[in-house]
């Protein structure tokens, strides 16, 4: 198997101005390297303000990267400029969490579907282009006639299904799912998730899934990289993650999840005190320590690196191991 | 281009299509003012057909004539003024300078400040600061002051005034265009558009400025109504539209030197002033409450967060 993408060192840094004076950096993404196999399904997991969405979107060069390197079959995506760029867009999409803000309420599914064909295919004449989208339509459930329709006029799983239609009308290889179903209901999350599931072995996509639920992350990807404020903390083969997790970090997040087990009754809960700290202020060391349980003096003052203590499983933690 | 154009006037005419129109015919005061504005504005498109009088037609032997029920008669309805031209009829070819001086300075004021809102919203960073140090430098001089020193320095006439209320009327425009574009720009829908591919000029016009027309349209009424006292205020002044051109604010000036004895030649003219911008008030409220969230939620406009 080969990476379809390799984030090397990818960093997004902010700048906060407060006043004239003080001016301060939030490391929203601070280093993160992971590679995403042809084909799979690739989840990114950690609390809301872990810097996961900034990382979507600096992937995706809707943010500009501080520095290091997207590759993507074999190019740079941090070094391409224009058309090049443009081009490139082409194989990739992005489905956003909240299907209610990521349509424009003044345009018609046609438009905000066909878009994609508009600026990737222009030579397209216009019965080409209706007829794409109306099967784009159906293949993900909705109806051909909904063209002619606003955003207001759908649910809010419908509204994610057409956002998923944009982003596959010129079949892309390669889509980022940024929470695409937390915005929903419950019952129709299954629905979506499925839907999903059923469109990568259909058109062989190759996701990069991002989520805080540990349910939904287990129940769609292959392999699973856990994130803490801009850092990554902990990745593995999603089997071996919820078998023998071994970040402090990704403990917590998983006996935060309810289970049915009656065999993992009995299993020690281990909770979070507080709230993670403040990203433009994180805590010296090791970013975790302040939340900790097993954190000492070593973690307060040493930053731990991501090492590998199992073939394909990476953990930074300076308690892991040896 | 034109095709951008295009679909600019559909996404314009959505939100004033539907919805907005069944709000506004329940709403009396929608009504009210929409049929005040309309009859100004037959009466001005066909001032020809309507006017019982040649409006310049100066009658010395009539000068002065009261109005219906004051004596006068109704060979002219309102009376004349002191060289007997017809009153009427010079308030009908008058709300055409009126109110085309308004329309086309609020369309200018809306092209310049819709464009450089735009671009100082969008782009941020040296364009904005230095376009909102010019907002700030234009909104520190009293606008009446401004249109004043412009006309003295470009002299009576018709093109004078309008460019003289665009110039002071542009600001607000440019000021809300901002606004809209800064949260415009950071919603997903426009991440969405970035990261299919389009280009600038697609998201400026095609994506944002169509979620700007709820807050432009109302904006150009008041504006169009401010305009029309400006206009007045002007004339009234001497130094807006030329005599013997029928503006109202300069009937009202005129009329002035006879208040005591003929009080219907500033009467009128004040009264028109007064109706129409009631009307244009009425009909502005009317379409701000039908642009609203609640309606916009039923036209699928998301409020700005």
């Amino acid at each position: 198997m080969t990476a379809l993408l390799s984030l090397r060192d990818v960093a997004k840094y902010f700048e906060i101005r407060r006043g004239v004076f003080e001016r301060r950096v939030v490391k929203a993404v601070d280093g993160i390297s992971f590679d995403v196999e042809e084909g799979q399904t690739v989840g990114l997991v950690g609390e809301s303000g872990s810097g996961k969405s900034t990382l979507a979107l600096t992937v995706l060069r809707l943010y500009e990267p501080t520095g290091g390197q997207a590759i993507f079959e074999g190019v740079n995506l941090f070094e391409l400029k224009g058309r090049e760029l443009t081009r490139v867009r082409r194989k990739m999409g992005i489905v956003f969490q909240d299907p209610y803000l990521s349509l424009n309420p003044v345009k018609r599914v046609r438009d905000i579907v066909g878009l994609p064909l508009k600026v990737h295919m222009p030579k397209l004449s216009f019965e080409e282009r209706e007829s794409m989208i109306r099967e784009m339509l159906e293949q993900v459930g909705l109806k051909a006639a909904d063209v002619e329709k606003f955003p207001h006029e759908f649910s809010g799983g419908q509204r994610q299904r057409i956002a998923i239609a944009r982003a596959l009308i010129v079949k892309p290889k390669f889509l980022i799912l940024d929470e695409p179903t937390s915005a929903l209901d419950l019952s129709v999350q299954a629905k979506i998730l499925n839907l999903l599931l059923d469109l990568q072995r259909e058109f062989r996509l190759t996701y990069l899934f991002i989520t805080h639920d540990m349910n939904v992350i287990k129940h769609i990807s292959d392999r699973i990289n856990v994130m803490y404020l801009g850092k990554l903390v902990e990745s593995a083969e999603t089997e071996e993650l919820f078998e023998r997790p071994l970040h402090p970090y990704t403990r917590a997040l998983l006996s935060s999840v309810p289970t049915l087990d009656p065999r993992q009754r009995g299993r020690k809960k281990m909770l979070l005190r507080g709230d993670p700290p403040d990203p433009a202020n994180p805590p010296p060391g090791c970013r975790f320590s302040s939340r900790c349980p097993l954190a000492d003096d070593l973690c307060r003052r040493e930053e731990p690196p991501l090492v590998q203590v199992e073939p394909g499983h990476w953990v930074a933690c300076h308690k892991v191991g040896g | 281009m034109s095709r951008t154009l295009t679909t600019l006037r559909e996404d314009l005419l959505r939100f004033l299509g539907g919805p907005t129109v069944s709000y506004m015919k329940r709403d009396p005061g929608a009504i009210v003012g929409g049929t005040i504005f309309l009859v100004f504005v037959m009466s001005a498109l066909f001032a020809g057909v309507v006017a019982p009088h040649d409006p310049y037609q100066a009658d010395l032997a009539n000068s002065l004539q009261p109005p219906v029920g004051f004596g006068g008669s109704w060979e002219h309805p309102l009376g004349t003024d002191a060289i007997g031209r017809d009153l009427l009829s010079r308030l009908i070819y008058g709300a055409r300078i009126s109110l085309s001086v308004a329309a086309v300075s609020v369309t200018l004021a809306v092209l310049v400040g819709v464009s450089l809102g735009a671009l100082s919203g969008y782009f941020g960073g040296l364009i904005d600061e230095v376009l909102m140090r010019i907002v700030d430098f234009w909104l520190s001089f009293p606008a009446v002051l401004m249109a004043i020193s412009l006309m003295v320095v470009l002299g009576p006439g018709y093109w004078n005034v309008v460019a003289a209320m665009t110039l002071t009327s542009w600001v607000p425009f440019a000021r809300v265009v901002r606004g809209e574009f800064l949260t415009l720009k950071e919603r997903p829908f426009v991440l969405a558009a970035k990261a299919i591919g389009v280009g600038s000029a697609h998201i400026i016009f095609r994506e944002a400025l169509p979620n700007t027309f709820p807050s432009l349209i109302v904006l150009s009424t008041f504006q169009l109504a401010r305009n029309i006292i400006y206009e007045a205020s002007l004339s009234f002044i001497g130094i807006g539209v030329k005599p013997p051109n029928p503006s109202w604010g300069l009937m009202l000036g005129t009329g002035r030197q006879h208040i005591l004895d003929a009080w219907w030649i500033a009467m009128f003219p004040g009264l028109a002033i007064t109706l129409v911008v009631l009307g244009i008030n009425l009909l502005g409220d009317s379409l701000r409450d039908a642009l609203d969230p609640t309606i916009k939620k039923r036209l699928g406009v998301v409020e700005v967060q």
